[in-house]
């Protein structure tokens, strides 16, 4: 299917970022079609967020719906729609989004708020058992393992907050860490690091994830003496980075060495009226503010390259 | 308009299981939620029906999805 309209504005991504985006776009009463698979974005599965200015705490789900609600007040010119976009091509000033069921929509101007999605470990076992014991997001699955023993590889941020998660409902966590120390913050650290429930495990490489029908366990490998050790759990999760979602504009833009989007402080990239914001760009700070405040600045960057070049 | 019973086997913290529960609300679609959190029974039926752990699971009828898919879940609720 192919819809008629050249919206002013196409945003990929219905996370704060581009929904940001999207009511400073309305309020220049530009047309903006938005184009996501999860309304609200990532951000419902935060979990509880006490750094949203404004609210002393909150927690993904609320903050999402909020963003939601006034993204609504907009629905005049605000098309916000589900969709898997899978390429972006631009021909002379007009950029064509296609979407996995090939529905095309063109557009002046993107801005893209695709986000990431969490790394592979990419060792036996993991694929096999994802969903039965491997899990990517502890907000969603941690309840599943109440009274249970876990690990959590990873030990970022994302890995300490999994173990704040879990402390209150798993029986034994396992973190694991392939360097010298977890580095994770330390004030997420000392939510854990004296709970006899807990055990650090640094210098570890996971090589295989084992199970039955679920998973029953993990090796690893310390990486100082090379010795291997299992780990006797029902639930794993990882987390350990995460990976733009670029695979639509692979062949439109430029990436860094980590394969994000740079964008510079107006959301402008390697194309001229193609903007990102948020965690899919080379973003230093992948913090829900930051990214809200990162969908602004590309709005009105968008609206700007509008007015002077259309 | 009449729809097939659905059910949503969820967790409390979950983001695509509010994002379902909010669709299903949107459209006026009654549903009933099982919240498996801390619950092995209720844990043990999802997977004996889904196959897996992962939530939200959403039984429409006698189909079973898996994940937020809106497409698939408006077209089996004919939204």
């Amino acid at each position: 299917m192919n819809n008629s309209s050249l919206y002013d504005i196409l945003i990929v991504g219905q996370g704060p970022a581009g929904i940001t985006a999207a009511i400073y776009a309305a309020r220049k009463r530009l047309s903006v079609l938005m184009i996501g698979e999860l309304p609200g974005g990532e951000v419902r599965n935060s979990g509880d967020i006490e750094n949203w200015p404004g609210d002393r705490q909150t927690d993904g789900n609320a903050l999402a719906d909020k963003l939601l609600a006034h993204l609504g007040d907009h629905k005049d010119v605000i098309t916000s729609m589900f969709g898997k976009v899978s390429r972006i091509e631009k021909n002379g000033k007009i950029f064509t989004t296609t979407t996995e069921n090939k529905d095309a929509y063109t557009s002046k101007t993107i801005i893209y708020t695709a986000g990431r999605h969490p790394r592979m470990l990419n060792i036996p076992g993991e694929t096999e058992y994802k969903n039965l014991g491997v899990s990517y997001c502890a907000t969603c699955d941690a309840p599943l393992f109440s009274g249970m023993d876990v690990a959590v590889i990873g030990g970022g941020n994302t890995g300490a907050e999994a173990v704040i998660m879990l402390q209150k409902i798993a029986k034994k966590i396992y973190i694991l860490q392939d360097k010298e120390k977890l580095i994770a913050e330390p004030i997420l650290v000392s939510n854990f690091d004296k709970d006899p429930n807990v055990q650090i495990i640094t210098n570890s490489k996971t090589l295989k994830i084992f199970g039955e029908t679920t998973v029953t366990g993990l090796a690893y490998k310390n990486n100082q003496d090379n010795t291997e050790h299992t780990l006797s759990v029902q639930g794993v999760f990882v987390a350990i980075g995460a990976i733009p979602n670029t695979q639509p504009v692979k062949e439109l833009l430029e990436f860094d060495t980590m394969g994000a989007i740079p964008a510079d402080r107006y959301g402008k990239t390697s194309v001229p009226g193609f903007f990102a914001a948020g965690d899919v760009t080379d973003i230093r700070d992948a913090q829900i503010v930051v990214a809200a405040g990162q969908g602004c600045s590309a709005a009105l960057s968008a609206g700007d390259y509008l007015s002077r070049k259309m | 308009m009449s729809f097939p019973p659905v059910a949503i086997y969820t967790t409390k913290a979950c983001g695509y299981c509010k994002a379902t529960k909010n669709l299903l609300s949107e459209h006026k679609v009654p549903y009933t939620e099982i919240d498996v959190g801390g619950d092995r029974e209720k844990t043990r039926k999802m997977i004996e029906i889904s196959g897996q752990m992962g939530v939200p699971v959403i039984r429409i009828g006698e189909k079973i999805v898996i994940g937020y898919d809106e497409e698939v879940i408006k077209k089996l609720l004919d939204l």
